[in-house]
């Protein structure tokens, strides 16, 4: 019991060694604490496992019949933190779907690019399929029992967990996986890498690479293992390309859009 | 009279052999086809031998191109292609035991040259080159035909008879009750790849899905026919969808869209 005991005091410091030697996170790790940065990047290469899963619509198989391959397309995406307010920003073909988060609302729109220029439709009833939602948005109250149960959420679970491995969740009542660092590398290119991991009892593992040019993050990778109950196991990769990581938050993002008319009923109706 | 009966079964063989186109399989074969894998989780069906053997049977009849087997391979080779993941946790896991973690991330799993899996490889993507190039010398062929299911859908169809009744009823104005009908629809999409043996490369692919379907009709409480879904329906569904890959296939093959030496 002595043993066990003392081998779990040793693995707790020597793990904690580990986390505080991972010094080229920790600038961003500050960052996200202080709740002041802005993050530019880009999806390159999302898991192409991903398929559209089975028992599906046959409409939808038969326009997946025009597609090459069952993939999902890259996108670019944006995160700025500035104390309570937030912006989140990811986009599709075209479509590119924005949350601002602030003075304790949530103003969720989609903004899209065409040669005429950039449209908004917002979350107003309708949703634009009459036209209804368009240059209109309604901010409905943050979830906070959300943020208490899991945190601060940065767009889509992958990125969400690739920043929690930088700024981990410890305040929340179900912070999630708790990644260690595995390992670091220089490769021949002189980037600098650092390695984490998650492993489950039953087998299943994770691994986040950070990649550093000259101690700058430019580049995230991550794969995802799980093993299946008949054996197999299957995996998922994701690979993020980070265009800027700094402290500096361009506050114009948390600013509704001029052509976006906020038409929120404060103090009284569903906002209330 | 056993005799006269064995004599007409004779004759009957050596009519058949003149009649009966036989597949070319020959030493000069230019291609094999694997068996298909399939990336559903009815992986268990079985659809994915089905598939092949069905697309092979077509391409074998259609006598355009020579096989070095009329069976769809299913070697240990094969095998392994198609477990990429388990090939991967092999690597973390060595990878996690010393701490170096570039064989996972700096591999060739992350090399946008390569294809991810061969079941989702699109043209131009190298799938794993010592593996099938493996295979291609295994089997004597320059080019390696693969294909995947990709997805099963199920669905209803229309009630067809009982909109033609009330737009009857609309029109002649007499009053049509009690008609109807229920289509239970199967559908099946699939993926067929044309890999060079030599590199590994993709260098032909095509999509495809088809459907079958099954219909029941109401007259008032009697019922004709079941909407239930049958292995007749699915047999159908793989049977199209196997016609509609080696008809492309050939098509493009004429079209010379494919590599100029696998035939025609």
């Amino acid at each position: 019991m002595k043993r066990v005991a003392l081998l779990t005091i040793l693995l707790t410091i020597f793990m904690g060694l580990q986390l505080a030697s991972a010094g080229n996170l920790d600038k961003y790790r500050e960052m996200l604490n202080n709740r002041s940065c802005i993050i530019k990047y880009e999806f390159i290469y999302q898991d192409e496992r991903q398929n559209y899963t089975d028992d599906m619509d046959l409409q939808v198989m038969k326009l997946n019949e025009k597609y090459s391959a069952n993939m999902k397309k890259n996108f670019p995406g944006v995160i700025v933190l500035k104390g309570d307010a937030s912006y989140i920003e990811m986009g599709e073909y075209g479509r590119h779907y924005c949350e601002i988060t602030k003075n304790g609302y949530v103003y969720p729109y989609q903004r899209f690019e065409s040669e005429e220029g950039s449209k908004y439709f917002g979350n107003v009833l309708g949703g634009g399929f009459f036209g209804g939602g368009q240059n209109r948005v309604e901010g409905h109250p943050i979830n906070a029992l959300s943020m208490l149960r899991y945190g601060q959420y940065y767009g889509n679970d992958e990125i969400t967990e690739m920043m929690r491995v930088i700024r981990p969740e410890t305040e929340a009542l179900r912070p999630g996986k708790i990644y260690w660092l595995a390992g670091s590398a220089t490769l021949t290119n002189g980037i600098n890498c650092e390695d984490y991991q998650w492993a489950g009892a039953n087998g299943d593992v994770d691994l986040i690479r950070y990649y550093f040019d000259n101690g700058n993050l430019v580049k995230i990778a991550s794969v995802h293992y799980v093993k299946l109950a008949d054996g197999r196991v299957k995996g998922k990769h994701y690979v993020v390309k980070i265009n800027e990581f700094s402290n500096v938050p361009d506050e114009s993002y948390l600013n509704l859009p001029d052509k976006l008319k906020d038409v929120t009923k404060y103090g009284e109706g569903k906002a209330k | 009279m056993i005799h006269r009966a064995l004599k007409k079964i004779v004759l009957a063989i050596v009519f058949a052999a003149f009649i009966v186109p036989l597949p070319r399989v020959s030493a000069e074969a230019t291609c094999a086809m694997l068996t298909f894998s399939d990336n559903t989780r009815f992986y268990k069906i079985g659809g994915a031998g089905m598939l092949s053997d069905l697309v092979l049977e077509k391409l074998v009849a259609s006598g355009k191109l020579s096989f070095k087997e009329t069976k769809p391979l299913t070697g240990d080779s094969v095998m392994q292609l198609y477990d990429e993941d388990g090939k991967m946790y092999k690597i973390i896991n060595q990878c996690r035991a010393t701490g170096n973690y570039n064989p996972v991330f700096e591999g060739r799993q992350f090399d946008t040259a390569y294809a991810r899996s061969v079941d989702l490889a699109v043209e131009g993507d190298i799938v794993e080159p010592e593996l099938v190039q493996q295979i291609g010398r295994e089997s004597g062929v320059k080019y390696l035909i693969q294909g995947t299911i990709d997805n099963y859908g199920t669905g209803k169809g229309a009630d067809g008879l009982g909109t033609a009744s009330m737009v009857a009823t609309m029109l002649t104005g007499i009053p049509i009750f009690g008609l109807s009908s229920d289509e239970s629809i199967l559908g099946v999409s699939c993926t067929m790849r044309v890999i060079e043996a030599e590199t590994g490369k993709v260098v032909w692919l095509k999509k495809m899905y088809e459907q079958a379907s099954v219909t029941s009709v109401d007259i008032g409480k009697l019922s004709v026919g079941t909407d239930e879904m049958n292995s007749k329906m699915y047999y159908d569904a793989m049977d199209k969808v196997a016609e509609k890959l080696s008809a492309t296939f050939l098509e493009d093959l004429q079209m010379h869209k494919l590599p100029i030496d696998m035939g025609v």
